[in-house]
């Protein structure tokens, strides 16, 4: 077993590398996923309906990514991202009704 | 009914179910909705507020056309309308059928079915296919839908 067992040398050359190597990567699948979904529903504001599912979905899987990752920024963007789709789509929601309401009744 | 014990290899597929679910009862709604006035919201009922305004196509453009379409079992003209349309209902009745079989048995299903990647390429098929209606549209003066 001493035969086997590594030397102050070798664990001071190797040892750190060998910790890195086990440490398994952090999983941040969620919060790059909430921030994609934050992404889109901003670059879709237009369309309010499928806009506002995805804006909820983004934020939901953001604030889960938030507590499983040690990541900081991209979880937060993807909640910032996922609230400003949210007004973009209630905003233009209401543009659309305005509209609608100023064709419907003036032109 | 007891469970398999099998482990999904992407991290989010209980979350994706869960949404899922819930998107379950909205797509049931809608259906009912569109059994009742599907060829009225179909057929210019009401027009798109920023292709009224900007006579441009916005990403949905086409969307209600592809739901009325499927609904109806004529899928290739549904995929011309927008073809998100028919890729998610696609993927959504796989992943939840598939997530169910590895969830309950212990052979069937594909425990490595890669559901965020399908997701993310659903939306870039939405993107790329409003970019390339309004390519058309602006440079070639072709309205496509």
């Amino acid at each position: 077993m001493s035969s086997s067992m590594p030397t102050v040398e070798e664990v001071m050359q190797n040892g750190f590398e060998d910790l890195s190597q086990e440490a398994p990567p952090p999983k941040n699948g969620a919060t790059i996923t909430g921030f994609v979904f934050g992404l889109v529903s901003v670059l879709c504001c237009c369309m309010p309906c499928f806009n506002i599912v995805l804006a909820v979905v983004g934020l939901i899987v953001s604030i889960i990514g938030k507590k499983k990752t040690y990541m900081e920024a991209l979880p937060i963007w993807g909640i910032c991202l996922s609230i400003l789709g949210i007004v973009l789509s209630i905003t233009s929601f209401i543009g659309f009704i305005v509209y609608m309401f100023i064709c419907y009744f003036y032109v | 009914m007891k469970k398999s014990g099998r482990i999904f290899k992407d991290e989010l597929t209980g979350t994706w179910f869960i949404i899922g679910l819930v998107f379950a009862v909205f797509a049931v709604v809608g259906i009912i909705v569109f059994a009742i006035s599907g060829d009225y919201l179909a057929f210019g009922g009401i027009p798109c507020g920023f292709q009224q305004v900007t006579h441009l196509y916005c990403p949905g453009c086409g969307g209600t056309r592809a739901t009325w379409y499927l609904l109806h079992g004529r899928f290739i003209r549904s995929a011309y309308m927008h073809p998100f349309v028919p890729y998610y209902v696609a993927d959504y009745l796989f992943f939840m059928v598939n997530t169910l079989l590895v969830t309950f048995t212990k052979k069937l299903g594909f425990s490595k079915y890669p559901v965020t990647i399908t997701i993310y390429v659903g939306l870039g098929l939405l993107l790329v296919q409003w970019i390339v209606k309004n390519v058309v549209l602006i440079f070639f003066h072709i309205a496509l839908i």
